[in-house]
């Protein structure tokens, strides 16, 4: 079973639009949308939930009103800018702070001279407890987002949705990654096809962690070209093969002669490319895979694309 | 006045709108850019003056002399940081989170702090623009503490416009807190408006003042003004596609000086922005 | 001596766990006894350091050697600097890879067999 993600770096080259019809073309395999952020893939493919799964996330302080004193040594000691003293007098003095399990908000009426917490800047180190002379502190595990298993009519299909400003987005991606691995092969999958998030970070790093091949879509921009840049770096301290696509290649010429010769240059597989065609951006309004609403030469250039990608990781 | 950048999805002209308000307004700006991990507005800017200096995290360093192994570093640490094993105590550098509480609580005062580099802060000018951006090293997998010590040059003496990463999750909200308004760029495509709804509820919840730009407003098939105008939303500008923009943009030169007209219609945004920012102050 | 081996199930016939932080259960082995010992993996959900933990854990109980899948250079350093040994690209039933590993059918590793598994 060989494992694909799909990454760019920048966001909107075109990740979800190249996963969406890979997923159609390939056959028997198992998607994963490791875009836990901003999962979109699932506008196209229509998963049905199977299970739902809880997502925890890391600690967060929580301080009992009643016992803090004001004395601010807990807002000294944070690092994560995570608390500060409440300023303003409510109307009604003794009313306690709010702030349900999961709410981000960093209002609430505030008592003068208590300690807030901005539940999304905590890290849930518990520094803030070890300072406290009055020991008003307790932590609570937070409810970060939800996963899910779910079938669609490509086959089996795993996707996340992180919950606003939480973090440990790479600690989902990986159980994501995970859960897709092991239907996989409980399925007898051939391959496992990852939507990857943007950006370089932790998540990025859950996705790509022992796949068989980085799919780069790249656009062929000054921004596009940077970003793909660290996305091929980070796969270098991976030691995981790269192959590319450029989308949307016609908006300059230069800069896609640019990216082949960068590909040629690394040693790594030019996989094809996908003129700008406004055909493509309108497509996502069916909201299916564009293989499947479309047999034109688009959907050619992706199937050659899959080829390509199908060969590169049978070797 | 700190307005925020920030979209749902990835790629739908964050970079755009603030490079381009940036140059339009007739007067000292700030331009930070928050997006660390792929710092995209210098690449539209001819930077000045540039210089850079490294940004790093404190991590633990264990003295063994002092060190009586007696495991309440390991213990209290949330992030596993620190083992000890057959007593000497060993560091993790890349789960250290920087929080201090480990050197906190040794009881022998053997552990204190080195920096650890994680990525560098980038300093530049170019015509009205005071440039600050700070780039993550490939391989650093936390983006809020550089992001926040980028904040920190937050300047009070000018207008600060701030590029915040994509997302709705923990570096977009680290980079967007305290701002005093926030745009939110997007789309109109199923995509566009699905990320949209997610980061108007993030700023609904932070109670921040925001306003939506639609940017290539002619081209798909959704929704967004319906959306807005549903939530109460002004969609402060539409930004119709244009081959000359996208031209630009793919070479690096930004909105403004693709088509200068932009220039007085970013200018009465702000304008509109700042009324806005005022009313939400009042609340 | 005790060896510690990841497990998929609480059964001498259950298989080996190739993930070593994040397997779904421990099973110690203690070869003078011939005896198996069954435990949920209660690190598995953590947030990060999981490995850490896991060799923390297994050094704590005297474990000797850990047959397992893969180690990443978190886990590999907390087990070295235990004095611990690790055999990876363990197969089979828990009781075949005791049965393989004690007839010399594994090779030690001298380093982490993976990159980082980020969380």
């Amino acid at each position: 079973m060989k494992q694909i993600v799909i990454l760019s770096g920048k966001g909107g080259t075109g990740k979800t639009f190249v996963s969406a019809s890979l997923a159609c073309i390939a056959g028997n395999s198992v998607v994963a949308d490791c875009d836990v952020d901003a999962a979109n893939l699932h506008l196209l493919l229509h998963p049905r939930i199977a299970e739902t799964f809880e997502f925890q996330g890391g600690k967060i302080a929580q301080i009992h009103t009643d016992l803090c004193t004001g004395c601010g040594l807990c807002v000294d000691s944070c690092r994560f800018d995570a608390l500060r003293m409440g300023e303003s007098k409510s109307p009604d003095g003794a009313e306690r702070i709010q702030g349900g399990p999961n709410s981000h908000s960093s209002s609430g009426r505030s008592i003068p001279g208590v300690a807030i917490v901005d539940p999304v800047a905590c890290e849930g180190c518990r520094v803030c407890g070890e300072v406290c002379p009055e020991g008003a502190f307790t932590f609570r595990t937070s409810d970060a987002g939800r996963w899910y298993t779910a079938e669609t009519d490509f086959g089996p299909m795993v996707h996340a949705h992180l919950f606003a400003g939480e973090e440990n987005s790479g600690k989902l991606v990986q159980e994501v990654r995970t859960k897709a691995k092991d239907l996989g092969e409980k399925e007898g999958k051939n391959y496992v096809l990852i939507d990857g998030p943007p950006g370089t970070g932790c998540a990025v790093m859950s996705a790509m962690t022992g796949v068989d091949l980085v799919v780069l879509t790249t656009e062929p921009t000054v921004a596009g070209i940077h970003d793909a840049k660290r996305v091929v770096q980070l796969a270098g301290h991976f030691n995981i093969p790269v192959g590319m696509i450029v989308n949307k290649s016609t908006i300059n010429l230069e800069k896609t002669a640019e990216l082949k010769e960068f590909a040629r240059e690394q040693g790594f597989q030019f996989l094809g490319e996908i003129p700008y065609d406004k055909r493509v951006v309108d497509s996502v309004a069916d909201l299916q895979p564009y293989v499947c609403a479309h047999d034109d030469e688009i959907s050619q250039r992706l199937r050659n694309i899959w080829e390509r990608i199908s060969e590169t990781v049978s070797q | 006045m700190v307005v925020a950048v920030a979209s749902g999805k990835g790629g739908t002209g964050k970079t755009t709108v603030a490079v381009g308000l940036a140059y339009s307004l007739a007067r000292e700006v700030q331009l930070l850019d928050c997006d660390v991990e792929e710092p995209n507005d210098h690449l539209f800017m001819n930077l000045e003056q540039k210089r850079s200096r490294p940004h790093s995290i404190p991590v633990p360093r264990i003295d063994n002399d002092a060190c009586t192994a007696c495991g309440k570093c390991s213990a209290f640490c949330e992030f596993n940081a620190l083992a000890l094993l057959k007593d000497r105590v060993l560091v993790f550098d890349n789960l250290c989170h920087g929080c201090g509480g480990c050197t906190l609580i040794c009881p022998k005062k053997a552990i204190r702090e080195e920096d650890r580099p994680t990525g560098s802060i980038v300093y530049g000018k170019s015509e009205n623009i005071e440039h600050i951006y700070g780039d993550l090293n490939t391989g650093e997998a936390m983006s809020p503490p550089l992001i926040r010590a980028v904040k920190k040059e937050i300047s009070s003496d000018k207008p600060v416009i701030l590029d915040s990463p994509p997302g709705t999750t923990c570096p977009m909200v680290t980079a967007v807190k305290d701002a005093d308004f926030c745009l939110l760029v997007t789309e109109n495509t199923p995509f566009g408006l699905h990320d949209l709804e997610m980061a108007v509820e993030v700023l609904t919840d932070m109670q921040m003042p925001m306003g939506v730009v639609i940017n290539r407003s002619d081209i798909g098939r959704s929704d967004v003004k319906n959306f807005c105008s549903g939530k109460n939303i002004p969609v402060l500008l539409e930004i119709p596609y244009s081959r000359v923009i996208a031209e630009h943009y793919a070479v690096g030169r930004s909105i403004v000086e693709a088509e200068p007209d932009y220039r007085e219609v970013f200018r009465k945004m702000y304008s509109r922005i700042e009324e806005l920012a005022a009313a939400g102050r009042k609340k | 001596m005790t060896i510690c081996i990841t497990s998929q199930g609480m059964e001498k016939t259950s298989r080996v766990d190739p993930r070593f932080g994040r397997c779904s259960y421990f099973c110690f082995y203690d070869t003078d006894a011939d005896e198996y010992r069954f435990e949920k993996n209660s690190f598995a959900g953590g947030v990060g350091g999981v490995g850490v933990q896991t060799g923390e854990m297994m050094a704590r109980q005297s474990v000797k050697v850990v047959l397992t899948g893969q180690v990443g250079p978190n886990a590999y350093r907390t087990l070295e600097a235990g004095g611990i040994e690790v055999y990876p690209n363990a197969e089979g039933t828990i009781e075949e890879t005791v049965g393989a590993f004690l007839a010399g059918g594994y090779t030690k590793t001298e380093g982490p067999t993976g990159p980082a598994r980020h969380a």
